[in-house]
């Protein structure tokens, strides 16, 4: 394991920082010549900050299922209702000039609802054993001879409530 | 009365029926209850289409974004509303069902044998 000097580390980054400045001024001449789409302008400033808002008030439904089987439950949901959030503002809009007061209300409503229906359809998804029991109506045997199919699901626990 | 009104009026009271019963019948801000996950799924996923029936007739009664707002008013037709108000309906005893089968859901987590 080398040993990682400080000195050394400012040295590289001035370098990187020397190296990638015509980079950074080509990238900025290129964004202000390039005309954007419809979320990614300026006056749709305010749908980003409401999904966003709304995605942090979807952090606080907590829904155990849910919420056991995410590594970061928090985080996700903030990131899925953003992201989910203005997306369907720019399908409803689609795609089209300035929107006003009502689609930026309608930002916080759609990610504070779709953040956990995302959360939840992931969790939903990747169960193997929910799997397993989707396969097991459709083929009762195996699909390969050589990948049995797992069965233990039926006799793990008593309570199928989280298998559901 | 013009219909989009009506329309208004039914797709906002659905969504925050569907936020009431979220809140305060599946307990999806209660850390100590339990939530079914399916049941509020499926209530996240309605509430989220009557606000979207809210968003477009409040933005056809005020006319205000500016994508929405045509030199002709749309003022609704009574067709619509007919089909709104029947699937409010649907939507009600949709919730009354997901009401009774969280508490039968919570009980059966609470005192499993």
């Amino acid at each position: 394991m080398p040993k990682i000097n400080i000195s050394r580390l400012w040295w590289a980054c001035l370098i990187a920082m020397v190296a990638s400045y015509p980079l950074s001024v080509h990238a900025a001449i290129v964004m202000q010549g390039r005309n954007f789409s419809a979320p990614f302008l300026f006056s749709w400033l305010g749908v980003w900050v409401f999904s966003l808002a709304g995605g942090i008030c979807a952090s606080f439904v907590r829904i155990e299922d849910i919420d056991n089987k995410f590594y970061a439950p928090m985080f996700a949901k903030i990131v899925l209702g953003l992201f989910s959030g203005v997306a369907l503002c720019s399908l409803i809009a689609s795609g089209s000039e300035p929107p006003k007061g009502a689609l930026t209300f309608w930002a916080f409503c759609a990610s504070l609802f779709s953040a956990p229906i995302g959360a939840g359809a992931l969790v939903y998804l990747s169960n193997q054993d929910r799997l397993n029991g989707w396969f097991n109506r459709v083929s009762r045997h195996t699909i390969d001879n050589r990948f049995p199919i797992d069965k233990d699901y039926k006799r793990r626990s008593q309570d199928d409530t989280d298998l559901r | 009365m013009i219909p989009i009104y009506v329309d208004f009026i039914v797709s906002f009271a659905a969504t925050v029926a569907g936020l009431m019963v979220l809140v305060s019948k599946m307990d999806v801000l209660n850390r100590k209850a339990y939530t079914p996950i399916l049941e509020s799924m499926i209530i996240f996923i309605g509430s989220l289409g009557w606000s979207v029936f809210a968003l477009l007739s409040f933005a056809a009664v005020t006319r205000y974004p500016p994508w929405l707002a045509d030199d002709d008013v749309w003022t609704g037709s009574w067709g619509y509303t007919t089909a709104r108000v029947l699937w409010s309906v649907a939507w009600v005893l949709l919730l009354l069902l997901m009401t009774r089968y969280t508490a039968y859901m919570q009980h059966r987590k609470q005192y499993k044998d």
